[in-house]
């Protein structure tokens, strides 16, 4: 097992707020973790500690890969409005790649990839929300990153949509040998694309659950129904979750 | 008109939107338009001129047709060119130097808290005083010649550049700021190509203030505090009494104006600018 990023007791407080309580875990190289949990307990914060853009107020965090090996794909997309999907794809290659047309070569090859390859010279605002989504998976693959963040990337799109670009990436992920971090408070999703999933509280954050999914068979949940043994962790994952939500509007409304 | 045609059963649909506006009474649509606009207006201001001036002896109020024979004897006289080139050079001169200076304060007080506590009330004081005081101390200073106009740009329009390119600055998305930081993307590549296509829109805004502000005040000052340009040729025709000469100076003045603005500016702005929401390169269409 080679650790690519550990937590040892990692809290963090955004002014008075505790947002994350105190979480440890780590992450082996090649896996994908999930991060499920009710909606603002932190899980977005979990992911911008791991890639350095906050600090934790205490404890550690171990990441054992350089900063220009980390990709993060976001929510809301984050392409440049004014440059193509190409174009969008070289802006994060110019210190890495010197000639031209290797960050040329380098976006097309990605923008191939992710089934783009005749929208290399649209602008965001000529593409749709799944393509827009593409581009954004595409911009963080072209860095041929050690680690990816992705922060519900695909929340926003339609189930079959959702669905389809889920089994996309993980192939992709999985092709690429590459280690991923996934934000959804969509368990489906979770169940789709993670080794193990980690089930957090509400605010503040602390892992109330790991879910190991290595070694079930994907094939049963890309295209049909739940296998008996995921509808369970579904199931589980869901009451856990219902709990922790209700738990939260109970403290709210007697604040 | 809106059309939708299937590309991909996945979510691929192509709209292609017609953008006339429908509204009635809108004459603002199309290049001809607003040429057939400018005729208009241009036609109606010398048609009035005309009929005033045939109220008025010419050395109140000359007719069009005496302006223009001015215009002409003003285009034989080789001395003409140069005061034309003095102003022309004063005018770039105190509007290159407004727009760099403006830019560089403006990105200051856009980024940095303390420089916007520090320079926000300069900037409005030096708003509020009048130019032709500045015009007045700079020729006590340092005399006619090219500095007071210059100079009096830089100090009048300076200001309203750093104010636009602040409130630029201030409106960059920080989700791309963000997005950058966690690409590693270099400091000069965020520069030219994250900064400066989202300030496009408050540094074209702030390059159409300063270049009238400029043109203005460099023939102001001239009027008042130099020895030459074409401010201080229009100062001479007034003293003179040579209205058809004053008059044909103004035309210049403002046939320059309008070409700096819808020859350079305006094209430079859809060449290279970008603003939310508006188009500048290929067609519009959505999928």
């Amino acid at each position: 097992m080679d650790p690519i990023v550990q937590f040892e007791n990692v809290s963090k407080n955004i002014g008075r707020l505790a947002v994350v309580k105190e979480i440890s875990g780590m992450l082996s190289r090649g896996e994908i973790i999930s991060l499920v949990g009710p909606s603002g307990c932190g899980k977005s914060t979990l992911l911008r500690l791991v890639a350095g853009v906050e600090d934790p107020s205490s404890g550690r965090i171990h990441c054992h890969v350089e900063p220009e090996k980390i990709s993060f794909v976001f929510q809301d997309v984050r392409l440049l409005p004014w440059k193509t999907a190409l174009d969008n794809i070289t802006f994060v290659l110019r210190e890495r790649m010197l000639a031209r047309w290797q960050q040329i070569e380098r976006a097309r090859q990605v923008l191939n990839r992710v089934g783009l390859s005749d929208f290399h010279n649209y602008y965001p605002s000529q593409l749709s929300g799944g393509m827009k989504k593409r581009v954004a998976v595409a911009r963080a693959l072209a860095t041929d990153p050690e680690l990816i963040l992705l922060d519900e990337p695909f929340s926003d799109l339609d189930l079959p949509l959702r669905l389809l670009l889920i089994e996309d990436i993980h192939s992709l992920l999985k092709e690429g040998g590459k280690t991923a971090i996934y934000v959804t408070h969509d368990i489906r999703e979770a169940l789709t694309i993670s080794d193990r999933i980690y089930v957090l509280s509400a605010r503040p954050s602390t892992v109330r659950e790991i879910v190991i999914l290595d070694g079930l068979p994907r094939d049963t949940w890309q295209s049909g129904p739940l296998s008996p043994e995921l509808n369970e962790i579904e199931a589980r994952i869901i009451s856990t979750l219902q709990t922790e939500t209700r738990q939260q509007m109970e403290k709210m409304n007697a604040d | 008109m809106t059309k939708d045609i299937t590309l991909n059963p996945e979510t691929t649909t192509v709209e292609e939107s017609s953008e006339v506006d429908s509204r009635p009474g809108n004459f603002t649509s199309s290049k001809w338009n607003q040429a057939l606009a400018w005729i208009f207006s241009v036609s109606l201001v010398i048609v009035v001129w005309e009929g005033a001036a045939r109220s008025f002896p010419s050395i109140i109020l000359p007719a069009p047709g005496e302006v223009l024979a001015a215009l002409e004897w003003l285009f034989n006289r080789e001395n003409f060119y140069g005061h034309l080139r003095l102003t022309a050079i004063r005018g770039a001169t105190g509007f290159v130097l407004s727009m760099v200076i403006g830019s560089i304060l403006g990105m200051l007080m856009g980024r940095y808290r303390l420089f916007a506590w520090l320079l926000n009330p300069l900037v409005i004081l030096s708003t509020t005083v009048p130019p032709i005081f500045w015009v007045a101390i700079m020729i006590i200073w340092m005399g006619l010649g090219s500095g007071p106009p210059i100079l009096v740009i830089l100090i009048t329009a300076t200001p309203l550049v750093a104010i636009n390119l602040a409130q630029g600055v201030r409106g960059i998305s920080p989700q791309l700021v963000e997005m950058a930081d966690i690409f590693q993307v270099g400091r000069w590549t965020r520069v030219r190509e994250l900064y400066m296509p989202a300030l496009s829109g408050q540094l074209f805004a702030a390059a159409l203030i300063a270049v009238r502000f400029s043109w203005r005040t460099v023939v102001m000052a001239e009027f008042v505090g130099s020895s030459s340009g074409l401010g201080n040729r229009l100062a001479w025709a007034r003293q003179n009494l040579e209205m058809d000469l004053a008059f044909a100076y103004m035309l210049i003045m403002v046939s320059f104006g309008v070409l700096i603005e819808y020859g350079l500016l305006r094209p430079a702005k859809n060449r290279w600018g970008w603003e939310a929401g508006e188009k500048t390169h290929g067609s519009h269409r959505s999928i």
